[in-house]
């Protein structure tokens, strides 16, 4: 799973910008995480997918124009999942992989997950 | 200042003299301002054709055409022409006009999501939210286009915005680019090493090249490191053919010559090309026993198709010189050997198209083109075995441009960019090598020539059937033809005639020449329709998906397979 940060200007379209990118190239997106930051008039989007050809992407998004900043970050991945099974409704976050194996073991139960990194 | 009143200030701030469009509702106030602002406006009878005219006018000025369409069918019909300018880096602003922003959304009458729908075949795109955005979306649409890697533009324009008022404040307010081009030179003593150790060389120029002018720089480059140089189907005419290193076009229906170099060289130096599978044929065997130096303006094209490459990220004058300043001190090894079995290859290339028959044949064309255009003519080319033809065979020498829908390969283009570069480059002679079916598609701007005085001279190579297709279908289809004869033909004599210009219909090869000395003196457009032989197949073809080995050259090429030459590099395995 590789985790891709990007800086990108809060205006109009601009997931259907960074989406596009993908979606031309055959490469689905496993999880997206869209939301504001620090900056004033910008927003933070995290996509972690595990295809092959995400790792080659990097210059593809930087081109779309309302891409300040993009980057992988290796290692420190955090995920976040809500689960709802026969025991009820809870949530989970933590370390990619730690939550990775909550989710497994949940068997059956349904959920939700996404990565973030930073 | 109202909002359309400002926007076309904004267009006059950036230099343009002429826009090319077609009114509608939802552009009826900047129209109505087209009145007094002094800006010349060429209306078109199809959005289509309006792109493509702001398009070849890009092309030969180097600066963004402009073209203005409605909402609605505006906007879709305008989609064509944006598209072929983005797969060829056109620099364009495509405005269109869009319903108010209060109804935008409720399925207004002719209402379309512009913006999501230009949003994959432009560069970026703005839908001005309040008339006060209008002065900066106006100035970074501008700079978007013509910065960094050169490309359409669009700006969705809903009506209410161009009749507000506009702040005085804004108009004022200074542009500050959100983004600046990056340059990456950081492998460029990888790629002066790989230059000096290479035994034999090519230089490979794409579109880039044309976009930055940067032909006189690469010849002085391969003059240089005794390079030979092939171009793709978008660098014809980057380099003046008639310079003794220029080898021709490569690919599908390049040079053999020119194919052979390029893939039985050891060094590639490729300068803003992006290596499309018309120019390289099957990417998997393209490029395995050569090193290649891969110049472009956009860092994605680095590596896109062929990887394991030295990377330089910056436009092809910047690199071209720092490669040269980087080379200019050294001892650079003497090439003889390499350099002499280029000369001998592209003797054995050299064949004489100066072909008789009756029907005409599509080479007697090319080559009577060749002979009796001045020397800064522009021909623009549609799509298919015209455009091959003319790729092959046509001598792009002196100040001549040679103009192709390269990357999207639009039917249709060659007409009303003929007309664009017109606009452009009054005082040249522009003629657009046409075929029957892409003639079809847009000539109705023939109405819009006359209308404005803009006499370009159209020649139809007319075989009666969509070539192309046609020679496909008899190659790989075992003959079946599928929708590819037309019936009873329109006369495109009468035609011109019904559009008030001149036609003449050529039926023999001997009266090719007082038709197209005819056409550059005409007062209106002028119609060639030259009747051609459909049996005529465009040969050599390097079949889709095949490598260079498998190119099929057909009974009149006189290529021995570059044989007679000895190599100073090894052959391929």
């Amino acid at each position: 799973m590789k985790v891709l940060s990007l800086l990108v200007h809060d205006d109009w379209g601009v997931m259907q910008r960074i989406m596009g990118v993908f979606t031309r190239k055959r490469i689905s997106v496993d999880t997206i995480i869209a939301g504001p930051c620090e900056r004033q008039g910008c927003a933070r989007v995290i996509l972690a997918s595990k295809h092959p050809s995400f790792p080659k992407m990097l210059e593809h998004v930087r081109r779309v124009h309302d891409v300040i900043e993009a980057e992988f970050i290796e290692n420190n991945a955090e995920a976040f999942a809500l689960l709802r099974g026969a025991s009820g409704r809870r949530s989970v976050a933590g370390p990619a992989q730690e939550v990775d194996d909550a989710v497994e073991k949940e068997d059956g139960a349904a959920y939700v997950k996404a990565y973030a990194a930073l | 200042m109202r909002g359309s009143r400002v926007a076309l200030e904004m267009l006059k701030e950036q230099g343009v003299r002429v826009v090319f469009g077609i009114p509608g509702g939802a552009v009826l106030p900047l129209y109505d301002d087209l009145y007094d602002v002094g800006l010349r406006h060429v209306l078109c009878r199809h959005e289509q054709g309006a792109a493509h005219m702001a398009d070849g006018f890009a092309r030969v000025l180097k600066r963004p055409g402009v073209c203005i369409a409605t909402s609605g069918p505006g906007a879709t019909n305008l989609i064509t022409g944006v598209a072929t300018a983005y797969m060829d880096s056109s620099p364009m602003v495509a405005i269109t006009g869009q319903v108010a922003t209060s109804v935008m959304g409720n399925d207004a009458f002719q209402e379309v999501d512009a913006f999501g729908l230009m949003m994959p075949v432009v560069k970026h795109n703005w839908r001005i939210e309040s008339a006060n955005e209008i002065p900066r979306v106006f100035r970074e649409a501008f700079h978007v286009a013509t910065h960094g890697r050169t490309a359409p533009v669009h700006i969705d324009f809903p009506v209410d915005a161009q009749r507000d008022e506009v702040d005085e404040a804004k108009i004022k307010q200074k542009f500050v680019p959100r983004k600046q081009t990056k340059r990456d030179l950081s492998n460029v003593l990888d790629a002066i090493k790989f230059i000096e150790e290479a035994e034999a060389p090519v230089v490979m120029v794409g579109g880039g090249a044309r976009w930055s002018q940067a032909g006189t720089d690469i010849l002085r480059l391969a003059e240089m490191i005794q390079a030979p140089v092939v171009t793709t189907l978008m660098g014809k005419g980057a380099v003046p053919e008639d310079h003794p290193l220029v080898l021709g076009p490569v690919g599908m229906h390049g040079k053999m010559v020119a194919t052979y170099v390029l893939n039985n060289c050891d060094t590639i130096v490729a300068l803003g090309t992006r290596f499309s599978d018309r120019s390289t044929g099957k990417l998997s065997e393209f490029g395995k026993q050569q090193r290649i130096v891969h110049v472009d303006i956009d860092s994605s094209e680095v590596g896109k198709n062929v990887s394991n490459v030295v990377g330089l990220v910056g436009d092809v004058y910047t690199v071209v010189h720092a490669l040269i300043a980087g080379l200019e001190n050294r001892a650079l090894r003497k090439r003889t050997a390499w350099t002499e079995r280029v000369a001998g290859l592209k003797k054995e290339c050299a064949c004489d198209f100066n072909l008789s028959g009756h029907p005409i044949l599509p080479q007697k064309i090319v080559w009577e083109l060749n002979r009796l255009l001045p020397d800064d003519a522009i021909l623009t080319t549609e799509v298919g075995r015209n455009q091959m033809w003319a790729e092959h065979f046509f001598d792009v020498r002196q100040n001549r441009i040679f103009m192709t829908s390269g990357g999207l390969g639009t039917m249709g283009f060659g007409f009303p960019a003929a007309m664009g570069a017109k606009v452009a480059a009054p005082e040249r002679f522009v003629i657009d090598l046409a075929g029957d079916g892409s003639f079809q598609m847009t000539m109705k701007e023939l109405a819009t020539a006359r209308e404005n005085g803009i006499n370009v001279a159209v020649l139809v190579m007319n075989d009666n059937a969509l070539g192309m297709v046609l020679q496909w279908q008899r190659m790989f289809y075992g003959e079946r033809y599928s929708a590819v004869h037309f019936g009873p033909m329109p006369d495109f004599v009468k035609i011109a005639e019904a559009y008030g210009c001149e036609g003449v219909r050529v039926a023999k090869d001997g009266d090719l020449e007082d038709a197209i000395v005819r056409a550059q003196s005409a007062e209106t457009p002028f119609v060639i329709d030259a009747m051609i032989d459909p049996k005529e197949d465009m040969l050599p073809i390097m079949p889709p998906g095949r490598s260079a080995k498998e190119i099929i050259l057909g009974p009149r090429c006189i290529w021995k397979g570059g044989a007679t030459v000895e190599s100073p590099v090894p052959a391929r395995p």
